[in-house]
């Protein structure tokens, strides 16, 4: 009797997570004050070194990226927005929801000449526009409940990216008649953790709320995989393993 | 009482006829119908690259014309009144001051000089008056002023002079060569010379392109330096070491011949593989000559290849051209009077294909491209702009909630 009251509870608190609409209104949770404003959305300002998994197409050791744009995967970056709607909370879990985000780098070089020697005049370029759809699961429990200001979170979801290869002076580039330009989609996923900066000055956090309705602000790392074009085929390999860094805003 | 009628006609004919005599002394010039003419009386088509007004300005291109006739600019004049002495008419003078008052134009000190031979009718309707480029830039740097007409030529399109202003005048007159109530006059601009080349003069061969660069000397620094044109000769001829050439940059691969074993078999003597250009490429030492580019040379009468407006412009570049041939190209700065200066150093160059990105990709064995393809360049900024917008609505929406 007991298991089952306990657990057709649990279920009915689970059951029973509202959409963010008037329930948090009246929230009151440690650490928490009552003049609070709905939080509903999330902002995500991304930067990331972006090296483009090119050359793994190639098993024989070629490195056309490589011998392109070199090795310094620290002078491309990506820049990237990512907007989540936060669609459920899970009471003293956390938030789970979609989100997108937008992102563009680019890599640019001086083009060889046709017998290998450095350099051309002209620079080669290669720039990647990836789109992304995601779930995002943020545990901001222990924040809300304790007053950790630590937030995991974990993403999944789809990468779609616009690509296109060209030279200075010229269009898109074309070799063997097929043009240096396309899409590649791939799966995308994330982990990171974010540090809440509102402990720092409750205060001034407190009057931003008031001012504009941004509940925290974050500071993040997180781990990123971006599958673009692992499928193969005609399609360009410019997913990425690598770290992200960036500045978090709920309201 | 024969003495007030008297006084009272006077008055009320000065009332009803001195305005029209202030009238007919005005020569008024129809500024908007000014046009300009070659010396076969054909219409001059070509127009400012630098947004002057052409029918203020006369340049190097205007005082030589068609055939060094140099141009005529059509004035449309009319005077108020036709009746008048039979010996007012019009002269037509220039000058850098008032040419109105007798002294101007007479004397041991005249400072302006005739423009036409022929004097004009004070008519009302309104006439077109040709004054040739040549005449109005002809005394602007005598010192001492011929004031006998004679037409002048094109070796007066070669002063060196900097801007001047010179003013043409057209003047009403009476049979003593005074001044008749007041005149029209039309100012106007003259430059000749265009700004010196820049220096030096470098070029690339890029895929089917020339890249031209130069860097501007400090004599190009002046107000009116409006940009640069680029010309480019397709005789130009490098040093001519060229062993094996490939056009199109293809590899060029030679097999050595290993003879065959005691079994007849073909031995491999081993190849090698070379991609080789006429070494007149990149501007790389020889001679290099044009039949029409020369260093200082006249670019007034050239067809430029490319343009690059701007006094910060260092590059151009000159598309089109055939990979592997051999090019002369060189420099001329253009000023805000469409003058052309002269042409700088010349330099040889030939276009030849890069090893880009994608060629390494394709050449490497890479699969990728030709998959939902699509056009045009970088569009990163408005796509993320409309992110941001849509994120300042959410939050917009959300304050005022």
């Amino acid at each position: 009797m007991r298991k089952a009251f306990f657990v057709s509870s649990l279920l009915a608190g689970m059951i029973g997570v509202t959409s963010v609409a008037s329930a948090q209104d009246e929230i009151v949770l440690r650490g928490r004050k009552k003049y609070d404003s709905p939080q509903r959305f999330a902002l995500e300002f991304r930067f990331a070194p972006y090296w483009p998994n090119i050359d793994s197409e190639f098993s024989g050791g070629a490195r056309p990226y490589h011998d392109t744009f070199g090795d310094r995967p620290w002078a491309r970056l990506l820049a990237a927005i990512e907007f989540d709607w936060q669609a459920l909370r899970i009471p003293h879990v956390g938030t789970l929801g979609p989100g997108l985000a937008i992102g563009y780098t680019n890599m640019s070089a001086p083009a060889l000449k046709m017998d290998g020697t450095c350099c051309s005049a002209a620079n080669t370029n290669l720039e990647i526009f990836p789109f992304t759809g995601i779930a995002v699961f943020r545990v901001d429990g222990f924040m809300r409940d304790l007053g950790i200001p630590i937030v995991p979170y974990a993403k999944a979801g789809i990468d779609v990216a616009i690509w296109r290869t060209w030279n200075d002076g010229s269009g898109t580039s074309v070799a063997g008649g097929i043009k240096g330009n396309g899409l590649s989609v791939g799966p995308h996923l994330a982990a990171g953790v974010a540090l809440q900066l509102n402990v720092f000055d409750k205060g001034a956090a407190r009057q931003l709320d008031e001012a504009t309705g941004i509940n925290n602000t974050y500071l993040y790392f997180e781990g990123m995989w971006s599958g673009l074009g692992e499928a193969g085929g005609k399609m360009l390999r410019v997913g990425t393993t690598t770290w992200v860094v960036g500045l978090a805003l709920e309201f | 009482m024969r003495f007030w009628l008297a006084l009272s006609v006077v008055v009320l004919s000065v009332l009803l006829f001195g305005e029209r005599l202030a009238l007919a002394q005005t020569v008024t010039l129809q500024t908007a119908g000014i046009t300009r003419v070659n010396a076969d009386g054909s219409m001059v088509t070509t127009k400012s690259t630098t947004n002057m007004n052409v029918f203020q300005r006369t340049n190097a291109a205007d005082c030589y014309g068609l055939d060094d006739k140099g141009i005529e600019y059509a004035f449309p004049v009319s005077v108020a009144m036709e009746t008048m002495p039979a010996a007012h008419h019009i002269e037509v003078w220039a000058g850098g001051s008032d040419c109105t008052p007798l002294t101007s134009r007479s004397g041991t000190t005249p400072i302006c000089w005739p423009v036409s031979a022929s004097t004009y009718p004070p008519n009302s309707t309104v006439q077109s008056i040709r004054i040739r480029a040549q005449d109005i830039v002809s005394q602007i740097t005598n010192t001492t002023k011929t004031l006998t007409y004679s037409a002048a030529q094109s070796n007066v399109c070669t002063l060196t002079t900097a801007l001047s202003t010179v003013t043409v005048y057209f003047l009403l007159l009476d049979g003593t060569s005074n001044p008749v109530g007041t005149g029209a006059a039309w100012a106007m601009k003259i430059k000749l010379i265009g700004p010196a080349p820049p220096d030096p003069v470098d070029a690339e061969g890029l895929n089917n392109t020339l890249r031209v660069g130069w860097t501007s000397t400090n004599s190009q620094q002046d107000a009116d330096l409006a940009g640069y044109k680029v010309f480019v000769d397709s005789g130009g001829v490098g040093d001519g070491s060229t062993t094996t050439a490939d056009a199109s940059g293809t590899p060029v691969t030679t097999c050595a011949d290993g003879g065959t074993d005691d079994a007849g078999n073909v031995l491999d003597g081993g190849c090698t593989t070379t991609i080789v250009y006429d070494a007149s490429s990149n501007g790389g030492g020889g001679t290099c000559s044009s039949a029409t580019l020369t260093s200082g040379g006249n670019a007034a009468k050239l067809t430029e290849a490319a343009t690059a407006p701007g006094k910060t412009a260092t590059s151009a570049n000159i598309d089109g051209l055939s990979n592997g041939s051999s090019y002369a190209v060189a420099v001329a700065a253009y000023d805000a009077y469409d003058n052309v200066g002269a042409l700088s150093n010349v330099v040889c160059a030939s276009p030849e294909p890069i090893q880009d990105f994608w060629t390494n990709y394709k050449n490497a064995g890479g699969g990728a491209g030709g998959f939902c393809t699509i056009e045009g360049g970088p569009f990163s900024g408005s796509a993320i702009g409309l992110g941001l917008a849509f994120v300042a609505i959410a939050i917009a929406r959300r304050r005022k909630r």
